[in-house]
């Protein structure tokens, strides 16, 4: 009697410590999908192609840039381990961006928990751009490249985002929003699933040449990015301020 | 003989406000000020030079710095009205004056620093109790 007990217990604590520690991923939410990113920083050679991709899938405007490459050394290590990391939106299941938007213009999709910005809301305060622990918002104030002011074949290329097919006119939406990395939602299926080898899979992850961007589903338990949290030591960025990011960094 | 004293030689029973050439100058600040505004209202936010590292600028802190004043003004004219306070009875009107101007000047500042400053009307539509800053502009105006 007292043993089952014992063991009920154990068994309650053991999970306990798997829903609050690192093995967190492996608990499902409510969500139908978790999707997050596990970045490699052993794999990354910081050669820039994930900005270079998501700003060819987003057309995103200068000074906005979905995806940023960090570099610099990790101290304390032997030699000085060079470091390379990229740092899209994180997704964080608690949000600060969110929980100060005067409008309610910028939310966390129920179904997938990806963060977005709906353009049409959006009045550009920039709250959430000074909310976000990570600096991964970005201000859309109207410039353009040079091969969009000039009206050339590029200006009527519209950006997939949201699959709404924007084209780039001036003072429209989305210039005087804030924009940021959407784990290229366009790309979903009706079901809202991801299909690495169809080409359906977010731009930076599809074309890191070394590997270093593993996206996925952490509800499914067999799914890369889970797999890869089982088996690696994994951090996140600022884990102190409480906004459980959906990103992971290897290290 | 300047026009200065020409204005402090008249009767003392309503003295000017300020000298011409402060009213000149003051006409010239507006003249420049109107078309910036203008300006700025057409092309936009790229003219000011912030960017997503500092996404606040000047406007911003002047926003503050009048909503203060506001508060203040508002305080004081709140010493004098409700808690009857006999001693600031003078300056009771002026600090209800200038409570409301600081309150309209803060305001445009933060007008004239939104993206779309044609949507503005989205903090009292779509109202998310979360949000602080909903929450101020809620108290400003009411």
């Amino acid at each position: 009697m007292g043993g089952a007990a014992l063991a009920t217990l154990a068994a309650a604590e053991a999970s306990a410590a798997q829903a609050t520690g690192a093995g967190a991923v492996t608990t499902t939410t409510k969500r139908k999908f978790r999707y997050g990113m596990v970045i490699d920083t052993w794999r990354c050679v910081g050669c820039k192609a994930c900005v270079v991709a998501c700003k060819a899938e987003n057309k995103t405007p200068p000074g906005v840039s979905y995806t940023v490459v960090l570099d610099g050394v990790m101290g304390n290590s032997p030699n000085d381990k060079p470091l390379f990391m990229t740092k899209p939106c994180f997704h964080c299941e608690n949000p600060p961006c969110v929980d100060v938007c005067p409008v309610g213009a910028t939310f966390k999709r129920s179904q997938d928990g990806i963060v977005v910005v709906d353009y049409d809301r959006c009045i550009g305060c920039r709250y959430c751009i000074t909310g976000c622990p990570y600096g991964a918002r970005y201000f859309d104030y109207g410039d353009d490249y040079r091969q969009v002011s000039e009206k050339t074949a590029w200006a009527d290329v519209p950006s997939p985002e949201y699959s709404q097919f924007i084209k780039r006119k001036e003072n429209k939406s989305p210039a005087g929003n804030v924009r940021k990395c959407t784990f290229c939602v366009h790309l979903q299926d009706a079901e809202g699933k991801y299909d690495e080898h169809g080409g359906r899979w977010p731009a930076c992850a599809k074309t890191c040449t070394g590997h270093a961007i593993h996206f996925g589903d952490f509800n499914d338990p067999e799914s890369a990015v889970s797999l890869l949290l089982r088996e690696r030591q994994a951090i996140r960025l600022k884990e102190e301020l409480g906004t459980n990011p959906n990103v992971y960094y290897l290290l | 003989m300047s026009t200065a004293t020409l204005t402090t030689d008249l009767p003392a029973s309503k003295p000017p406000l300020a000298s011409n050439w402060v009213r000149m100058f003051l006409i010239a600040l507006t003249a420049v000020g109107i078309p910036a505004l203008l300006i700025r209202l057409y092309a936009g936010l790229n003219i000011t030079a912030l960017g997503s590292v500092v996404p606040w600028g000047v406007w911003v802190a002047f926003y503050i710095y009048f909503i203060g004043l506001s508060a203040g003004s508002f305080l004081l004219s709140s010493l004098i009205f409700v808690f009857k306070n006999e001693e600031l009875e003078p300056v009771g009107r002026l600090a209800v004056v200038q409570a409301f101007a600081c309150l309209i000047t803060g305001l445009v500042f933060i007008f004239l620093d939104l993206g779309h400053w044609e949507r503005f009307w989205h903090v009292m539509a779509y109202p998310p109790w979360g949000s602080v800053l909903a929450w101020e502009i809620w108290f400003y105006n009411a």
